[in-house]
């Protein structure tokens, strides 16, 4: 498969190019992009062309676009003129151009990306009228859950609608591939109805896709492949249909190579027949049920009718229906588990995409100041081309022009960055449907374009009215007098304090939270991470091919193959120790309140709360944790109805206040207060901790004695000493060997392990040392632009009290008091704003320290107010320059 | 009478590879011709912008098309007044080194 051209280009061109031309011009550059491949020009050097081709073109595209307003020049709206004028603005101050891109280019992407997260959310599958293929779900009223159907309700549905022209369903599974000995890793398979290839209106490209006899009972095991598995896992053979390939140790007989890029329902490459066989009650599967809306029906129809057929199904089976209500989702929305409104319709995306635009109206304000003073500096060129006949409209438009340049440069440079930000979150895409991409699309990059054009209004036009609302003849005199005539009077003094009341904020907040921002954990602690190999064991759906598979059935085979897995594992050679648990340092971890038997609760509250593992005998003595108290577990410990446990030092610490747990009994409670589970006795103390949270350091911990076939999920530390990795292959075959339906998943040294809150978590604090660094730069360049704007206006009044005999120092103190006033009070401001944040650190259990990043901030802040001294000493020293006679001249 | 006035440089040298490539001229095309015979980068943009141009001028028509795979192309051709305009341009040219040994004269500067 040969890669495609790079997105954000793709769509620069989309936007800029005259809707008759677009296909041809990308189609154009599509060719030429795989011809330079197949030429031997590698991907970075076609990329790199694709880009300079799509930024060379933007300006022809752009004047042939929209050549009625450009006019060849002379325009009704603007001209090339404005443009050439604009750009040699922005390179004459390349001091305010540089800050002035580069908080846009952050602002910007920054501003957009809650909306963009909620489009790629609602991106349509990429099928013939996607807009019809829905999904049909439970909705539970009481805990406001989206859940997957069983398989009764699939059947109900797809023989009781008359809304759907067809409906299919599918359950998504890895399922072990028999390919290189067993040792490759599994792949993502989706068992599915048949009716799901005529929904989605796909044809194979090679063979057949799925038909109606191949999903019948006793049918023919059969399955199709996608493209990619077939070039990669498969060798690309042409005669590959009617081959056989081992699918969870079944032989399947290939009948189909799908086209390329066509991934349903996720990432999925490859598909079996879902069979449903009678009676479907005893079915424990769970489907997901989409369909596409027949001709002429919409989705309130659907929703209409399925409810008026849940009414119905309540009635026959009121205990599990009563809570129940189906919902007809956009199909995007509900694989998500979306409520039908997108992301927009979850809770705190608003306070997010406000905090976003925050961002962006800090970074416009500053830059509006910047602007606001070279704008005004400039009131004498713009009063002389007013008095040689231009309009106003003419000279405003000149300036927005010129503010737009620094916005759609910005958002040109923002867009990029975001797109390659958006390439490096793996975690995150990989995490996403196949037609669904968080690389920047045309619908951003219209955003992006049209919040470009609003900074441009409020950077460009606010200051342009501002300037040439004054007197012609006012500002002619003024501009030989080499005086701008603008004043800001108070504004100025208030933003400046605004400014340096912002820094104090953003030092104040990583000073609150330095904890986030130091503690790094997850790395096993006292546990030597690097030696051990991590591995999760679990079950694919593998003989629901043939039949359904009960849930209880499917446990059994899992605890079976756990603890066969376990044994193998202990006999293998190189291998020095195996601990199994729920729970390990960097995974999810499960999280509960404890009561502890003899201290009395206080009503409504949980108790200390805990991560609660459960472990196998010999847990600690594998992961070489000394027991430090009281005994380690015995294999006699094992007891479900009552359990023994063991705590690490911190639940003492937390929970007892430093009293013994030995002998005592504590047990798990949910948020509600009621018991999650038996008493379980205390049996010895670790210092071990396992957490998935790297803001918490050495949180409290319980581990419960649990027989392998029980420790469900099933996660694996296996102590192999040196390149922990090479022994994944080998993983993979003992579980297949103990059962073909046995999937090893996130396969990795123990070191590496991250849960996925855990990476999401290191992004976010990136992205805030990020912003907060961002903030402090805006903050600095606002501050210094107007300071030395408004010192600048008093350097004739300087130099006047100089010739009048005024001492230096005086004139240093007057000027001087003015600056200090607008520093101290912005810092004052900064403080009274920071108190409350440090308050509820404090009260949320934050430790602020003086981190190195801190540190680094508040170095920065000393930098800032070195600049605000430097933009007062700066004019003032001229002033003090000026010769008396010159002064007294004017 | 060609409707247009004044014929650009980099017109010339698109209408030039028009009348090369024939019924092969479409856009990225057009930008290899001048590309590999003037050694001059060119954007496929500007490619597109100059033959809007000159379609304006009633220099080029374009019409649509499909390649061999069936996806769209657009393809471009000489009109007459195009081939009036060069013709008045490549006379323009001869009238102006009439008698004169460019080469020569060159070389001596």
């Amino acid at each position: 498969m040969s890669p495609r051209p790079p997105r954000s280009p793709r769509a620069l061109i989309r936007f800029l190019a005259r809707p008759e031309d677009r296909p041809a011009v990308l189609h154009d550059l599509a060719e030429e992009f795989r011809t330079m491949q197949t030429e031997g020009a590698d991907l970075k050097a076609a990329r790199r062309w694709y880009w300079r081709q799509a930024l060379g073109s933007a300006i022809p595209l752009l004047r042939t676009r929209f050549s009625g307003i450009f006019g060849g020049g002379t325009g009704p709206l603007t001209s090339l003129l404005d443009i050439r004028l604009g750009l040699r603005m922005l390179v004459k101050h390349p001091g305010l151009t540089m800050v002035a891109i580069f908080a846009l280019a952050v602002g910007i992407p920054i501003g957009l990306a809650p909306l963009h997260s909620a489009a790629v959310f609602e991106t349509p599958l990429p099928v013939p009228e996607a807009e019809r293929v829905v999904i049909v779900r439970d909705y539970d009223v009481s805990t406001h859950r989206y859940l997957r159907s069983p398989v009764e309700d699939w059947v109900a549905w797809n023989n009781g609608l008359r809304s759907f022209g067809q409906m299919g369903a599918f359950i998504v599974t890895d399922l072990n591939v028999g390919l290189n000995d067993n040792r490759d890793p599994a792949v993502e398979g989706a068992f599915l109805t048949a009716s799901s290839f005529g929904i989605l209106r796909e044809n194979a490209a090679l063979g057949r896709v799925l038909v109606e006899a191949d999903a019948q009972p006793g049918g023919p095991d059969v399955v199709v492949v996608g493209h990619a598995f077939w070039q990669n896992r498969l060798g690309g053979d042409p005669a590959v249909v009617g081959t056989t390939l081992r699918v969870a140790g079944v032989p399947h007989t290939v009948v189909g190579v799908m086209p390329d890029e066509f991934q349903f329902p996720k990432r999925t490459n490859i598909w079996l027949p879902l069979r449903v066989e009678e009676p479907v009650a005893e079915d424990e599967r769970r489907v997901v049920v989409f369909g596409r809306l027949a001709d002429g029906v919409s989705a309130e129809t659907a929703q209409i009718e399925v409810e008026s057929l849940g009414v119905r199904m309540v009635t026959a089976e009121p205990l599990r229906r009563e809570r129940l209500q189906a919902i007809v989702s956009p199909f995007s929305i509900g694989l998500f588990g979306l409520s039908n409104d997108g992301l927009d319709g979850e809770l705190g995306f608003y306070f997010v995409q406000l905090l976003a635009l925050f961002v962006l109206v800090v970074a416009c304000l500053n830059i509006g100041m910047l602007i606001l003073v070279r704008t005004t500096s400039r009131a004498g060129e713009l009063a002389v081309r007013t008095a040689l006949g231009a309009s106003r409209a003419r000279v405003v438009t000149q300036l927005f022009v010129e503010a737009l340049l620094l916005g759609v440069i910005a958002a040109g440079i923002g867009l990029f960055i975001a797109d390659r930000a958006a390439d490096r979150l793996t975690f995150l895409s990989e995490a996403l449907p196949y037609w669904m991409d968080l690389g920047v699309s045309l619908r951003t990059t219209i955003w992006a374009l049209s919040l470009a054009a609003f900074s441009a209004a409020v950077v460009g036009v606010i200051p342009a009215l501002k300037v040439t609302g004054q007197q012609v003849q006012q500002n002619m005199q003024q501009a030989r007098a080499s005086k701008s005539g603008v004043r800001f009077g108070g504004v100025s003094s208030a933003l400046i304090m605004a400014d340096v009341a912002l820094a104090v904020v953003a030092v104040g907040i990583a000073f609150a939270f330095s904890d986030a921002f130091t503690v790094v954990s997850g790395d096993g602690g006292t546990v030597r991470s690097e030696e051990y190999l991590y591995a999760q064991l679990g079950m694919g759906y593998g003989s629901a091919s043939a039949s359904r598979t009960s849930n209880t059935e499917l446990a059994a085979r899992s605890g079976d193959a756990t603890l066969r897995v376990l044994e193998r594992l202990r006999s293998e050679p190189g291998v020095r120790a195996v601990a199994l648990a729920t729970g390990l340092p960097g995974t999810e971890q499960e999280y509960y309140g404890v009561e502890i038997e003899g201290d009395p609760l206080v009503d409504g509250q949980e108790g200390t709360w805990t991560s609660l593992n459960s472990v196998s005998p010999g847990f600690f003595e594998a992961m070489d944790q000394p027991v430090l108290a009281g005994r380690p577990f015995q294999s006699g410990d094992v007891s479900p109805e009552s359990p023994f446990g063991i705590v690490n030092s911190e639940f003492v610490d937390e929970a007892l206040g430093g009293r013994s747990p030995l002998g005592r009994r504590i047990r798990p409670l949910k948020r509600d207060g009621t018991p999650a589970g038996p008493w379980i006795e205390v049996v010895g103390v670790v210092a071990y901790v396992a957490t998935s949270n790297s803001l918490i350091k050495g949180e409290p911990g319980i581990y419960v004695a649990a027989a392998p076939e029980a420790v469900s999920p099933a996660r694996f530390a296996i102590r192999l000493g040196e390149d922990p990795a090479s022994f994944i292959p080998r993983l993979r075959a003992i579980a297949q060997e103990v059962d073909a339906e046995a999937i090893i998943r996130g396969a990795m040294p123990l070191n590496e392990v991250k849960s996925f809150d855990e990476i999401v978590m290191q992004w976010m604090k990136l992205g805030v040392k990020v912003l907060i660094g961002i903030l402090i730069a805006l903050a600095a360049s606002g501050t210094y632009a107007l300071m030395s704007f408004t010192v600048a206006a008093r350097t004739h009044e300087i130099a006047i009290r100089g010739a009048l005999g005024a001492p230096r120092g005086q004139i240093l103190l007057t000027i001087a008091r003015r600056a200090m006033m607008q520093l101290s009070g912005g810092v004052i401001l900064g403080m009274l704003m920071v108190g409350p944040i440090l308050f509820l650190a404090a009260s949320g259990g934050w430790t602020p320290t003086l981190s190195p990043l801190v540190l680094t901030l508040m170095a920065g802040l000393g930098v800032m107010a070195a600049i605000g001294l430097l933009a007062f000493a700066g004019p003032t020293r001229q002033g003090l320059g000026i010769a008396p006679s010159e002064a007294l001249k004017g | 009478m060609p409707r247009g006035e004044h014929l650009g440089e980099f017109e010339y040298l698109i209408m030039l590879a028009l009348l090369r490539l024939k019924a092969d001229a479409f856009g990225m095309q057009v930008r290899r011709e001048i590309q590999s015979r003037t050694e001059r980068s060119v954007t496929i943009g500007s490619v597109y912008a100059t033959l809007d141009r000159l379609e304006k001028k009633g220099y080029s028509r374009s019409e649509a098309g499909l390649d061999d795979a069936g996806r769209a192309r657009k393809y471009f051709s000489l009109t007459p007044d195009g081939a009036q305009a060069m013709r008045d341009r490549m006379a323009a040219i001869e009238r102006m080194t009439e008698g004169l040994s460019v080469a020569r004269e060159l070389d001596a500067i």
